[in-house]
């Protein structure tokens, strides 16, 4: 890397984590991580409840600085951080994201069809691919790697898929669905419409489908990840 | 009389096509912008317009075509590529048309700077988490230290999405638009 690419890095690296974010978004978002309501901070703070949903609303454009530092003292941030002009994750421990030991077999397309038995078969010894992921991130069964590009460009090929088969699939929930007809499995968003399911790709150059009787969607997909 | 000949024939491509080589300060911008997008009523479709940088030349394109010509997208800002992404989506879901094309002003692409880089971070992960919010973990290539932000921050950050390739700011395009109408949805 050149001398002004190394300096441009610098540059956006100072910025990397400064959010665009105002006071009212990073208020609403504390209360909420926080799991606090408006009315319970102002009584912790002593502060009454309309400041504070007035910061959080955004109709309070200039609110007294012993109003923010009350705030920022009870959220264990600096007023710098409340108002945007600094990261909120300045801790950068608390940006490095630790993966616990829990590891997902990556299996193949063709496996998936009897995804069950195949998977109770896997021994740590006798499997080659496996996925590390956090607990955290819900139940996952197994791991599935991207072909083809009918999810192109927002799944790109390769990209890792956890996928939970337990999980009742929403509308909009990316699936992956055996076909009965032809005995393929494909992967597809799901639409819900009033009367049927449909199976829309991302790549506008493939079909979208109808779930017809006797197909089967397998799973849920929790996570992508990227190999990188 | 060559020699002008090859000259001139050469300042006219550089005139119409722009800057194929750095700049005086060795730094080398995106070749290509956004430069505007609608919706013809006529044909149904949704056109995005791609000018070269400082020049005139500008092309008109379907922006389900655009996705096919892996060039272009290669030649523009990360921003650019975002934007690509929502109008595509929508695109896909028969959402873009005259009267719900969101509108993406200047302020937004003056942030950043058009000096290409090479990409600082790359997507990682992404999931939701237990409200259902969308998460996206971006890693860094140099260090592999990850960063943890929900994706409708990053979407708000224009630096951070300075520091993808244009092809993962079109997948996180696509993320934000998805997250948008979801929760309209829902």
């Amino acid at each position: 890397m050149d001398c002004n690419s190394l300096t441009r890095c610098t540059e956006i690296v100072d910025h990397i984590t400064t959010g665009t974010l105002d006071i009212s978004h990073i208020l609403s978002r504390l209360l909420s991580s926080q799991n606090i309501s408006e009315a319970g901070l102002g009584r912790k703070i002593s502060v009454p409840r309309a400041t504070i949903n007035g910061l959080a609303s955004g109709r309070t454009t200039d609110p007294r600085a012993s109003t923010l530092q009350s705030i920022a003292n009870y959220f264990k941030i600096s007023v710098d951080q409340l108002l945007g002009t600094k990261p909120l994750h300045t801790d950068s421990e608390k940006n490095i994201v630790t993966i616990e030991e829990l590891s997902i077999p990556i299996i193949e397309w063709d496996q998936l069809h009897d995804w069950r038995n195949h998977i109770e078969k896997i021994k740590p010894s006798s499997h080659l691919n496996w996925i590390s992921m956090d607990p955290s991130a819900g139940k996952c069964h197994f791991g599935l790697t991207v072909k083809g590009d009918a999810m192109w460009p927002q799944f790109q090929e390769n990209t890792t898929l956890l996928i939970n088969c337990e999980k009742d699939p929403k509308n909009r929930d990316f699936v992956i669905v055996k076909i009965h007809e032809n005995s393929n499995v494909i992967f597809r968003q799901l639409i819900l419409e009033r009367d049927y399911k449909l199976l829309k790709p991302i790549n506008s150059m493939f079909p979208s489908a109808r779930i017809e009787e006797g197909d089967h969607i397998i799973g849920t997909v929790i996570q992508a990840r990227n190999n990188l | 009389m060559f020699f002008s000949l090859c000259t001139r024939f050469l300042n006219h491509l550089k005139n119409l096509y722009g800057h194929f080589w750095n700049r005086s300060d060795g730094l080398k911008e995106y070749y290509l912008k956004l430069d505007g997008y609608y919706f013809c009523q006529k044909k149904r479709l949704l056109f995005v317009i791609l000018k070269v940088r400082y020049k005139r030349t500008v092309d008109i394109i379907e922006i389900q075509d655009l996705l096919t010509y892996k060039n272009y997208i290669n030649e523009l800002h990360p921003i650019d590529a975002y934007i690509i992404g929502i109008l595509a989506h929508l695109d896909i879901h028969n959402l873009a048309n005259e009267k719900h094309l969101p509108i993406y002003n200047a302020h937004f692409k003056e942030h950043s700077c058009f000096i290409r880089s090479e990409a600082l971070l790359q997507i990682y992960k992404r999931y939701k988490d237990s409200k259902g919010d969308g998460i996206t973990v971006l890693r860094s290539r140099h260090t592999k230290k990850e960063l943890k932000i929900p994706t409708n921050e990053l979407c708000n950050n224009s630096d951070l999405i300075y520091t993808l390739d244009p092809w993962q700011a079109i997948s996180l395009g696509y993320e934000a638009s998805e997250s948008t109408i979801k929760h309209n949805v829902l």
